[in-house]
């Protein structure tokens, strides 16, 4: 991974002595609570319903196993022993005291981590594929370029005001693990047949009040050109972006009010006087961070096809386990683990201080010490052994993360929702709970195969519910808490948003709304279909006559 | 009473905003685009500008002001920003180009970089603190007006 040179550190450094120095300053009422504000999101500290949250940077993802032992160290020292994995791959705390931030921030920065631009109308922590630089099925590897573009955006003098949050990311893969249609700017890397490798750049895709799926405006842009084509986007963003309302302040809405095709033109004018300017890359630059990604000295291994079959047939909870939270490594005798937060009773994504020493040191020991967090709230170990799987496996299990439920109906989505967040209309987390529950049953789950369940607690869509196979949003009404569910939404290849069922749900509701949801699938489906193919060919109809039937 | 910091110092204004209206508008005032344009007023006179302006239509007649002022209104709104980068970059404007409206000292590091040389702070320990804010940060990544070459197409470290 990328590892910081003297530089990096020197600006973490320099950051945090500039926030202590905004915090002392507002603490002494020399600031005011809006201008603090806006100071201290650019440090990733929110006010929340019960306290501040702060939300920790993981640049796309990628952390090290010193690096995840001080953030549980500090949810020790200032927080309440856990931390919470989000969807956008950061760390955050949910507990800490505004007074102590600049201190957490100083522990941060000694293992080179901060939490700059995680909130704020600013460009965001670039995202990417949580298997990148590993997975079988990649073509190329998006890490460099998230480097390279959270280098370019970190602190950006004429970026840091934007209309509101830029979201960027990136994929690099054949299987789209990074949600690039609803992302402010999504990225495909792919190689040409020259070896070169050329960018497709997609903008104004999103989630929250208005779903929209990206639109293509630039196939084929060079490696040189990444970070102009995107101050050029930027700059039409900020310069014509609305402010007026904070709900139509996203570059979706500018995108759809110009149209994709003026708004390329305006880029693309922009761009002219920028693409040969300072700003292009030079190939020292890129062969320079391409280079700290160069993968560990991995050791020359067979695949252990019949250890782990003779492993999987003597444990069935192995067996499943293999199944669902372990994929294919480009590197032979290798695999990808994926370990699961999502146990009934406790929050999609919330994981405690010994787990997160656990994982530091199963990283360790199972790897290379590196350990990526998925935007499906989940702990990935990029580099494990075939032969170190079960041992591993029994090892998860015993500390709450062997669940073998990835990709399946009960590895759910969820935001903090209404049990933490200010905004939100409803609660998610006991929802997403229930759900759990209901389903605990392994094989049926099995039967049900890949299904994503997203809950949101409300329309700022933190949960991602439009994207949900299923999804759920909690609504407000008249003062109670309602649940919205919609079916067909899907992140990956050929994205599309989900589309509201009928009516909403009462909370008692929901659980039974999804298991007559989910009957109608098994009764129609056909062979091995998944829920999302189903749902494509018979519609919305079955399952809306599931649904309401007997609803009266 | 605003204090300016120009070039890092605070120091006396000597500009003055035309707020009379006047037929003949002395030389070192700021006036609105409209009685600049009016005025065919340049080398002498100042403009004040909106950060919204579509700068493209108007340069012709602001590219000679001794001064332009940007107006910050709200205090995150950035299109002002974007602004003082056309104009220092693309347009090569080289006289003073000043922050006014909602200015608070933290933001002036990213108005410095940006291309501004002179802020108007509401008060004297404004304009202090908005000096030692824009002298904390010792480089950057990417290039700006301030310093057009990123750091990577400068000597490593």
């Amino acid at each position: 991974m990328y590892r910081y040179n003297q530089f990096d550190q020197q600006f973490v450094q320099e950051r945090v002595d500039q926030y202590r120095d905004q915090t002392t300053r507002y603490l002494a009422g020399e600031i005011s609570d809006d201008a603090f504000q806006q100071l201290r999101l650019r440090n990733g500290l929110y006010i929340q319903r019960l306290a501040p949250m702060l939300r920790i940077a993981v640049p796309y993802g990628t952390i090290s196993s010193p690096q995840l032992k001080v953030i549980a160290e500090i949810s020790r020292n200032y927080d309440k022993g856990y931390g919470h994995l989000s969807t956008r791959q950061n760390i955050q705390l949910n507990w800490p005291e505004l007074e102590e931030v600049p201190d957490i921030l100083a522990d941060l920065a000694e293992v080179g981590m901060h939490a700059i631009q995680t909130s704020g109308s600013c460009v965001r922590n670039v995202t990417t594929d949580h298997f990148a630089g590993v997975s079988a099925d990649e073509e190329v590897d998006a890490r460099p370029y998230c480097e390279l573009l959270r280098q370019w955006s970190t602190y950006h003098p004429e970026f840091d005001w934007l209309p509101r949050k830029f979201k960027i990311a990136l994929n690099g893969s054949s299987s789209d693990r990074a949600a690039t249609a609803v992302h402010d700017i999504g990225i495909e890397a792919r190689k040409i047949p020259s070896g070169d490798v050329v960018l497709d750049v997609y903008v104004g895709g999103g989630l929250g009040r208005t779903p929209v799926i990206g639109s293509l405006i630039r196939t084929g842009l060079a490696e040189r050109d990444l970070l102009t084509y995107v101050e050029a986007i930027l700059r039409v963003y900020n310069r014509y972006g609305r402010r007026d309302n904070k709900y139509k302040a996203r570059i979706k809405i500018l995108v759809r009010a110009m149209t994709p095709q003026i708004f390329r033109e305006k880029v693309d004018a922009e761009w002219e006087h920028l693409q040969d300017g300072p700003g292009a890359l030079t190939d020292e630059e890129i062969l320079r961070v391409k280079n700290s990604f160069v993968p560990p000295t991995y050791t020359d291994l067979n695949n252990e096809e019949s250890l782990l079959g003779t492993q999987r047939l003597k444990n069935r909870h192995f067996n499943a386990w293999v199944e669902n939270n372990v994929d294919a490594h480009k590197q032979k005798g290798y695999a990808i683990v994926t370990l699961s937060t999502k146990t009934p009773g406790v929050p999609p994504g919330d994981v405690t201080d010994i787990q997160m020493d656990a994982v530091a040191d199963w990283s360790d020991k199972y790897g290379y010490g590196e350990i990526r967090i998925s935007h499906e709230q989940n702990f990935v170990l990029p580099d494990v052994r075939q032969s170190d799987l079960l041992e591993l496996f029994v090892a998860a299990e015993k500390q709450a993360l062997g669940a073998a439920n990835v990709g399946l109906l009960t590895d759910v989505v969820c935001c903090p929702g209404g049990d933490y967040c200010s905004l939100a209309n409803a609660k998610s987390i006991p929802v997403a709970e229930e759900i759990q529950r209901q389903f605990d049953d392994y094989d049926y789950l099995h039967d049900l195969g890949p299904l994503d369940l997203n809950i949101s607690g409300c329309m700022n869509a933190c949960g991602h519910h439009h994207v949900g196979h299923i999804g759920i949003l909690g609504v407000d009404k008249k003062g109670a808490e309602f649940y919205q569910i919609s079916l067909g939404g899907h992140a990956g290849n050929n994205a599309s948003l989900g589309e509201i069922i009928g009516p909403s749900f009462s909370r008692a509701d929901v659980t039974g709304s999804i298991v007559k949801i989910l009957d109608v699938y098994i009764h129609s489906r056909v062979q091995d279909e998944t829920f999302l193919d189903c749902y494509r060919r018979i519609g919305m109809q079955p399952f809306k006559e599931g649904v309401y039937a007997n609803a009266g | 009473m605003p204090t300016l910091v120009r070039n890092g110092e605070v120091t006396e204004d000597s500009w003055t905003y035309d707020v009379a209206n006047a037929n003949t508008p002395e030389a070192g005032s700021i006036l609105n685009i409209e009685d600049f344009t009016k005025h065919h007023a340049g080398e002498l006179h100042g403009v004040r500008l909106e950060g919204s302006v579509e700068i493209e239509d108007i340069i012709d007649q602001v590219k000679h002001a001794a001064l332009i002022a940007i107006s910050f209104s709200g205090f995150a709104d950035g299109r002002g920003l974007s602004l003082a980068v056309l104009l220092r970059s693309r347009y090569d404007y080289l006289g003073e180009l000043r922050a006014v409206g909602e200015v608070l000292p933290d933001w002036t590091p990213y108005m410095l970089r940006s291309g501004f040389d002179s802020f108007e702070l509401p008060d004297l320990r404004a304009a202090e603190t908005a000096i030692a804010c824009m002298q904390r940060m010792t480089d950057h990544y990417q290039g700006s007006v301030s310093r057009p070459s990123p750091r990577f197409r400068r000597s490593s470290d």
